[in-house]
């Protein structure tokens, strides 16, 4: 298996919802492989997103002669996926196409191995995110801003509002 | 008519005989009549002759009574005399005795009195005293026992009600800031556009590929 073909593959793979579909497409692949002649190819050319890609990895005769040896390739390929390490990433708003990207340039900049983003919609954070990586936790959320705002700024603000009761 | 001379004879025998009895009894009430005033004579000077003998013992006695009266009279009045002046000494002495041991019982029950009455007095009156003492030394402690507790109970108080303040405070602030800091959470929540998502999420991003690296 081409290294290149399968970091290919592997780029195609950003969230836990990517791993999730391929994982369960190399599954039915594989699955399919020995039962109905012909199965396998007509499921792996009509998956858009990643049939391409997968073709490019296996040899040529995969569904007929060489059915083991692309049998191999699929269960190392689900092995390695699997394996892959994730980072959850709590975001405020439903990620749209473009955070998500965001999110995968920066998972591709701040981390050496290739990382899959759990994305997690939290309202509440208000905005930012909150990344959470090897069990570390980093809140970089404009809620958590705003909470250290108000108590730095708790006596400023007991002023303006004028809260201290009267004597009893 | 003729008449049966048997029976002839015999009613004149018979009157005859009825005649005589006749006589007999007459002669027997006459000689009863008799005896009876004699026995009446008899009777008068019995009765009269008792009279005389009783007289006779009553002036006897009435003598001799008049005799004892007399006798009796004059040993009255000499015993009544001698009786007085027993008495009249007796009394004097008995009164000036009396009066003697009245004035000294008297006076040993005034001094007994005095002593007592003292006595009593100086009971009471020391008694008072350490009555007064115990209730001031008593009334004293109580008020120190009152006014310890009193203290502590108002710091108790005190203290509760700084800390009842302090926690109202802490509360009120507490709520002000939840209240202002939801409020802004909401602000910001529906102020922040999609672009405005996504330039935070970008920042805070950045913000942590420096601190991973």
């Amino acid at each position: 298996m081409s290294e290149e073909k399968k970091q290919r593959l592997l780029s195609l793979l950003i969230t836990e919802m990517d791993r999730s579909e391929l994982l369960s497409f190399l599954n039915a692949l594989s699955d399919s492989l020995y039962k109905v002649d012909g199965a396998a190819k007509i499921i792996l050319e009509n998956n858009a997103r990643f049939g391409k890609s997968l073709i490019a990895m296996l040899p040529e005769k995969w569904d007929t002669e060489d059915k083991d040896n692309a049998s191999k390739i699929l269960g190392a390929l689900t092995k390695e996926i699997i394996s892959i390490e994730s980072v959850e990433v709590d975001i405020a708003t439903d990620p749209t196409d473009r955070i998500i990207n965001l999110i995968s340039a920066w998972s591709t900049r701040a981390f050496k191995n290739k990382m899959i983003v759990s994305i997690k919609v939290k309202p509440e954070i208000i905005g930012g995110v909150i990344v959470v990586v090897d069990g570390v936790y980093k809140d970089l959320s404009l809620a958590n801003k705003l909470s250290r705002a108000f108590d730095e700024k708790k006596g400023e603000i007991s002023t303006l509002i004028n809260v201290q009761p009267k004597a009893e | 008519m003729f008449i049966n001379p048997a029976l002839y004879v015999f009613l004149i025998a018979t009157i005859i005989l009825l005649c005589i009895v006749l006589v007999a009894i007459v002669l027997s009430y006459i000689a009863t009549i008799r005896r009876l005033n004699h026995l009446e004579s008899e009777k008068e000077s019995l009765y009269k002759k008792t009279l005389d003998e009783q007289h006779e013992a009553i002036s006897a006695a009435q003598k001799k009574a008049s005799e004892i009266v007399a006798d009796a009279t004059h040993i009255k009045t000499e015993t009544e005399e001698a009786l007085n002046s027993s008495i009249s000494k007796l009394s004097s002495d008995f009164l000036s005795a009396y009066q003697t041991e009245a004035t000294k019982l008297k006076n040993d029950n005034i001094n007994k009195y005095s002593n007592i009455s003292k006595s009593i007095s100086d009971i009471v009156t020391g008694n008072l005293e350490d009555l007064k003492k115990i209730i001031a030394q008593q009334t004293i402690d109580s008020q120190r026992v009152v006014e310890v507790k009193f203290k502590e109970e108002y710091q108790k108080l005190e203290e509760e009600m700084t800390e009842y303040k302090k926690e109202r405070i802490q509360k009120i602030n507490s709520n002000i800031y939840e209240i202002l800091h939801n409020i802004s959470r909401i602000a910001f929540g529906k102020g922040i556009s999609l672009q405005e998502h996504e330039e935070l999420i970008a920042k805070a991003l950045e913000e942590s590929e420096r601190e991973i690296k």
